[in-house]
């Protein structure tokens, strides 16, 4: 274990327990983001191959997809309500 | 203890909690968050026994599997509203 | 002991020029400016009603909704670190083609991508390019998961400093 993933695994860890225990559903967006960055690079760090950087790339812009259209749902759905 | 590595701990947590966030949240949309926490979990699991083309693949499929969801949850939504608008006591889905 | 020590300053030092790297390139493009999509906007009202800044919140919710200099800098320390100078490059494509995808301009990505590749490789002999990668893990941090209200009053401080953003 090195000591750069020692640090990038703790700031993982704490943003797991805060997305769990937050009660905005804005700010758990926030978290997630953040994890989503850790987990990039833990796998770049993981793998050490050409190979691996490209399956964090792809990784990384999918998951901004993803928290791309939550987060267009709850503007519309505000609006439903 | 001696070749324990990050990446299979910080995804094992994001599974166990994962799983129990969509279970024990009330709302739609924080199920679908908690989801999205339980789907980076499996993709780091995936990762770090090597198999990398699965995790491309895995990680293509997760947004449009997250947006058909949504876009059901919007439906549902809208079907409601136009249902208590008229006014009439029919047999409402949510009920 | 004296090892770990060192490699902690030099992950202090990467992480400070990320920081400094990619809120710079962010605010000339104009982030803080106005939301690019409906979800940003969201986000900064959301950030507002805590007690902080609508611009700064504008600035994180355009992190979170699509992939811009932030996300080019970790993806370029990423490959700058596995494949050398080409990486930076491949990462500059594959990032203009994620901010296509999430309906954004995308210049910010491609730009801060090709600076961080430069810096890299200008400071290759003294801090390694691993140390960018969790600096800026750490730099992400600050902003994004420490403390929204203060972060996001900070940022408002640097918009109105640079003339982007009331």
């Amino acid at each position: 274990m090195d000591i750069l993933e020692i640090v990038i695994g703790a700031v993982a860890l704490l943003m797991t327990l805060r997305i769990f225990l937050e009660r905005s559903r804005a700010r758990k967006l926030l978290y997630l983001c953040c994890l989503s960055f850790c987990i990039s690079a833990l796998i770049a760090l993981y793998v050490k191959s050409p190979m691996g950087g490209i399956t964090a790339i792809v990784y990384f812009i999918t998951s901004t997809l993803s928290s791309n259209a939550i987060a267009y749902t709850i503007e519309q759905t505000k609006h439903i309500e | 203890m001696k070749n324990l590595e990050v990446l299979p701990l910080i995804s094992g947590v994001c599974c166990i909690l994962g799983g129990l966030g969509v279970v024990l949240h009330t709302n739609p949309i924080n199920k679908i968050i908690m989801l999205a926490l339980l789907e980076i979990g499996m993709i780091g699991l995936i990762v770090s026994s090597y198999y990398l083309d699965i995790a491309i693949i895995s990680s293509i499929c997760e947004p449009i599997c997250t947006i058909i969801l949504l876009l059901g949850y919007m439906k549902y939504l809208t079907t409601i509203k136009k249902k208590k608008k008229f006014g009439r006591d029919l047999p409402v889905l949510s009920k | 002991m004296d090892e770990i020590v060192v490699s902690i300053l030099k992950m202090l030092v990467a992480g400070a020029i990320c920081w400094i790297n990619f809120v710079i390139i962010d605010t000339y493009f104009g982030l803080p400016e106005q939301p690019g999509v409906l979800g940003a906007k969201m986000i900064g009202e959301k950030v507002k009603d805590i007690g902080g800044n609508l611009h700064g919140g504008y600035f994180m919710g355009n992190i979170v909704c699509s992939p811009d200099a932030s996300a080019g800098t970790l993806l370029a320390s990423i490959m700058n670190y596995l494949m050398g100078v080409e990486g930076g490059l491949i990462t500059a494509l594959l990032v203009w083609i994620g901010n296509r995808l999430c309906a954004d301009p995308g210049y910010a990505g491609t730009i801060g991508a090709l600076t961080i590749t430069a810096i890299i490789s200008l400071l290759k002999p003294i801090i390694e390019p691993k140390y960018f990668v969790a600096g800026m893990v750490l730099a992400i941090f600050t902003i994004q998961g420490l403390d929204h209200k203060h972060a996001s009053l900070l940022l408002g401080k640097i918009a109105k400093k640079m003339n982007r953003g009331e």
